[in-house]
């Protein structure tokens, strides 16, 4: 017994894996296939001694897909992902515009004609013969019909014009129906750029399910073909081209959304791999060797030079440094590190040389098993299931045997042996059950509300996450670079011993200038943001791990911490008191001396992110429960916790744990999205709900997550919930106006209102008669309406007419304002 | 089983059912009758009237009805009446003519099936949607019963 994931191509709707394996499991020694169309793959275990795999490629390859066999090479790059998905919405786009192109003059024309009751045209010269239009009424029919003849009037100029250079147009040679133009440009619509939708409905049929392609091709085809035949041989009044050319539009249209809001397929495992360095300077016999990190062994000696990448995970020889390990820990601040101490690959050496001694390689580095977890919790997430394609499964069948029953209810019962009347009322059925507003409904949401998130710079990376993103529960907040600008910020400046603030500012920020040090970058600019100049500083002397020193002004200046404050000799034990008020905060603390005596004492802490703090309580007024999670100490969390209004913190947690948690959180039966910035929180935001990557933060993050905040501003957040449940709200209007045409139509295509309006075939009701006879031309109206059913190119405009509803409402959403916005 | 197989027999049943109530349950009335009798009339849509003249024609049930429309205006109009399937274009001033058997009775709207706009006629406005007239098929069996 074998078990393959093979990847298979040439799947075109979601039945086709259906038919897979329906086909491949019934085979004698298959234990189990599975196959995927949305990732375009198949599992299937199988026993080698009865089958082999060559003849189930075989068998596949007979239903018209292709198996990609072991040997042949089926890996899935990124590249090649993305590739097919830019062809697939490529493919969309052009069918699309092809449909337009094609339809929209019939659509045009007779979308107007019927909107304002503009008298109908259906020769070709008489058209370009149209006189100048005059306004014969007011009202809304009156001006409509009016502009609209304008409009064609204005369509024929330039015809009649160009036409006059060749025939007497006045006196045509020849008659030509328009009609004839109608049919060349509705032909390949139905036929070339709409054959997905023929092609998806044999493969449905022949599994044995409905999907909306079947009712689709069924009302677009029964529209078509009783437009053609009817105008070719049987001079009907009026071929409706429009409904099967406009049905079809739209839901191209739909399909074309519906692919650009699938989103696209993750490139975060590639952004991961780049991380890492790629190459490392290995020791060998004392001299130094460069090589590529896949060459690297467990004990490697590798030296790593200030500013460069560590290569993969050690132990430091020799050597000492501070040691930017953000990218995967999160921790804020720089660690000092020296012999003996762990490093990570992929973090960044900030100051001195060091030797490590390599512990774990290639697969067995931390960043690996997180580009691992990252990969395993994207293959575990739940597709959304399709709502319409459910729908379809039932309503198909439904609407099939209900244009039977019409049909044999006329034939056989209402007006026996008539062929044409019970024809009619089938296609009218047939032609109103087309499902193309269904189908528009959530697309076009999803479309828009994208849209109009990204306006306000939230970038959304496909509909699933604004289908899902008002559910959430929870919201699990990284913190550093995430609730915190990430990076340290002087936030107390304590002057000592009589000196000015302003003196002594300017002197550690001159000394600290020629430190690269995050820590000693916070002073300088702080000393910047005060004076513009700073003094010069010489004979600079940057100790690693301890502080720097140098000549301002004539004074010697030191600043450090507290060990290389002894080991200058000077005198701190004074300053305990202030030093402990502040690390009690949470905040990191430094010395600075000139000429051997204490200036100042200066603390440094990570700051909050703007906006932070409102984004959290407008969260919570929501009823979001708020977690902080980070790879910082309790202390510093708890400080940032507590200024935020946040309780519950989860602190110390491992990158590899991040993802644990929100597992945990999910097994509590919560919607949990996780919003973070970091490598380290990339496994975590594959693992929710709902990732959100803040647009400060790395680039595996924004791949990871689905949302991404470009803005850095928390209150977005906000902003993305709320647009999320207003897009919902849409769908399902959208959905009720789809179906309510469809439901109130059905039946009066299908005369069904006329047990209710006549006593007997063709006698009026008694009431209907009162109302005709009470209510003027209102019930004139009624009365007329009443006793007539839905005809086939009526019922076609309705269904094109609730397309245009559904994209309208979808449309409104553009109006939506955050309300965090209009506050300013 | 194939939902397809299923939906096929459901539609074979149903078909049959119709098939069978109308080959040994339809009431005698209701049955399509054939006089043998051809009956000729014209109908006119009168030239920028939105009318069709005589707006009330009166047949038998079981008539042959012979249709000659014509349209007297420089637009197009149409011819239809649901209830017998009837759905023609009557092209600009020119005469079509439409055959059906009457085989039941009672009112039947027939109308204007071709958007042909709208106009002032003596100083009233008349459109596209007043063009319907009745079609009034006696039962001639019923009558006589």
């Amino acid at each position: 017994m074998i078990k393959l994931v093979l990847k298979i191509k040439g799947m075109h709707c979601a039945s086709c894996s259906v038919l897979i394996d329906k086909l491949i499991s019934k085979q004698e020694g298959v234990e189990s296939i599975k196959t995927s169309y949305g990732a375009e793959k198949t599992t299937v275990a199988f026993d080698e001694t009865k089958i082999s795999l060559g003849r189930i490629d075989e068998l596949i390859n007979k239903l018209g897909y292709d198996l990609i066999r072991p040997e042949e090479g089926g890996d899935f790059s990124p590249e090649e992902e993305e590739a097919k998905e830019a062809r697939q919405i490529n493919e969309a786009r052009r069918r699309v515009r092809a449909a337009l192109l094609f339809a929209s003059p019939i659509i045009i024309y007779y979308m107007l004609i019927h909107m304002f009751n503009v008298t109908h045209v259906h020769e070709f010269f008489a058209f370009v013969n149209l006189q100048q239009p005059i306004l014969v009424s007011k009202g809304f029919l009156g001006y409509g019909s009016y502009l609209a003849n304008y409009l064609f009037w204005l369509v024929a100029q330039p015809l009649k014009l160009v036409l006059g250079f060749l025939i007497d147009v006045a006196n045509p040679p020849f008659r030509i129906d328009l009609n004839y133009f109608y049919w060349v440009l509705s032909t390949p619509i139905q036929f070339i750029i709409a054959w997905p939708f023929y092609r998806n409905s044999f493969t449905s049929i022949r599994v044995g399910s409905a999907n909306m392609d079947v009712l689709v091709a069924l009302g677009t085809s029964a529209a078509y073909f009783y437009s053609a035949f009817g105008f070719l041989f049987f001079n009907i009044d009026h071929p409706f081209w429009e409904s099967s050319a406009a049905l079809l539009t739209f839901i191209l249209l739909g399909r074309y959304a519906e692919q650009l809001a699938k989103g696209r397929a993750s490139k975060a495992i590639k952004e991961l791999f780049k991380l890492g360095a790629k190459e490392a300077h290995v020791i060998k016999d004392d001299r130094e060797v460069t090589v590529p990190i896949d060459q690297l062994q467990v004990g490697s000696i590798i030296m790593v030079r200030p500013g460069e990448k560590i290569p993969v995970d050690g132990v430091i020889i020799e050597g000492k440094t501070h040691i930017d390990e953000k990218v995967v820990t999160g921790e804020s601040m720089p660690l000092g590190k020296t012999a003996g101490d762990e490093v990570i690959g992929a973090t960044v050496n900030l100051e001195g040389l060091i030797k490590f001694k390599a512990t774990k390689v290639g697969k067995e580095t931390l960043l690996y098993q997180i580009v691992q977890m990252v990969e395993e919790a994207q293959a575990s997430r739940a597709p959304v299931q399709d709502f319409v394609d459910k729908i379809s499964e039932y309503f198909v069948p439904v609407v099939v045997v209900f244009s039977i029953i019409v049909f044999a209810a006329w034939y056989f019962i209402v007006v026996p042996d008539d062929l044409r009347s019970a024809l009619i009322h089938t296609i009218a059925v047939l032609v109103i059950s087309c499902p193309c507003a269904m189908g528009l409904a959530t697309p076009t949401a999803l479309i828009v509300g994208i849209g109009r998130a990204a306006n306000f710079g939230i970038i959304l990376k496909g509909g699933e996450a604004l289908e899902k993103a008002y559910k959430i529960k929870s919201i699990a907040f990284d913190k550093t670079g995430t609730l915190t600008i990430g990076k340290p910020v002087v936030t107390d400046f304590v002057p000592l011993g009589g000196i000015q603030e302003t003196e002594a500012l300017s002197l550690c920020a001159a000394v600290e200038v020629g430190s690269e040090h995050p820590l000693a970058r916070s002073i300088v600019e702080k000393g910047k943001a005060a004076y513009n100049i700073l003094p010069e500083v010489r004979d600079f002397k940057a100790i690693a791990g301890l502080g720097v020193h140098g000549n301002v002004n004539g004074k010697d200046v030191v600043v450090g911490n507290a060990a290389f404050m002894g080991s200058e000799g000077i005198n701190i034990d004074e300053l305990s008191v202030i030093v402990e008020k502040l690390q009690n905060q949470a905040k990191t603390v430094v010395y600075a001396a000139a000429n051997k005596k204490p200036i100042a004492v200066i603390a440094m802490a990570d700051t909050l992110k703007p906006h932070a703090r409102e984004a959290i309580q407008e969260l919570k007024k929501m009823k979001k429960e708020i977690i902080m999670i980070t790879g910082d100490n309790p202390e510093t969390a708890k400080a940032i916790a507590h200024e935020l209004g946040i309780d519950r913190v989860l602190a110390q947690v491992l990158p590899q744990q991040k993802a644990e948690v929100i597992k945990s959180l999910q097994k509590e039966g919560k919607t949990v999205a996780m919003v973070g910035d970091g490598i380290n929180d990339s496994p975590a935001l594959a693992q929710a709900d709902i990732g959100i990557a803040v647009g400060s933060g790395t680039d595996v993050a924004m791949q990871t997550g689905e949302i991404v905040l470009v803005k850095d501003d928390l209150r977005d957040v906000v902003t993305g919930i709320q647009l999320s449940g207003k897009t919902i709200v849409k769908i399902w209007q959208n959905l009720f106006w789809a179906f309510i045409y469809n439901v109130l139509a059905i039946p009066i295509a299908a005369g069904a209102h006329l047990m209710v309006t006549q006593v007997a075939f063709g006698k009026a009701a008694l009431w209907v008669v009162a109302l005709r006879d009470n209510f003027g031309g209102a019930g004139r109206v009624f009365f007329n309406l009443s006793q007539a059913t839905l005809r086939p190119e009526i019922a076609g405009f309705a269904m094109a007419l609730s397309s245009v509803s559904v994209v309208t409402n979808s449309l409104l959403l553009r109006r939506y304002t955050p309300p965090i916005e209009k506050k300013g | 089983m194939n939902k397809y197989i299923i939906l096929i027999a459901v539609i074979v049943l149903i078909v049959i059912a119709g098939a069978l109530y109308r080959a040994y349950l339809l009431p005698e009335a209701a049955k399509p009758v054939a006089t043998g009798v051809e009956r000729q009339i014209t109908i006119s849509a009168k030239k920028n009237q939105w009318r069709f003249e005589p707006e009330v024609i009166e047949v038998d049930r079981g008539d042959k009805i012979i249709l000659t429309m014509v349209n007297e205006d420089d637009y197009d109009h149409g011819i239809a009446i649901d209830a017998y399937g009837i759905s023609q274009r009557m092209p600009a001033n020119s005469t079509i003519k439409v055959e059906f058997i009457a085989t039941q009775a009672g009112d039947f709207p027939f109308f204007c099936s071709v958007p042909c706009g709208e106009g002032i006629v003596d100083g009233a406005k008349r459109t596209h949607f007043d063009m319907i007239g009745k079609l009034h098929v006696k039962d001639l069996i019923s009558e006589t019963q």
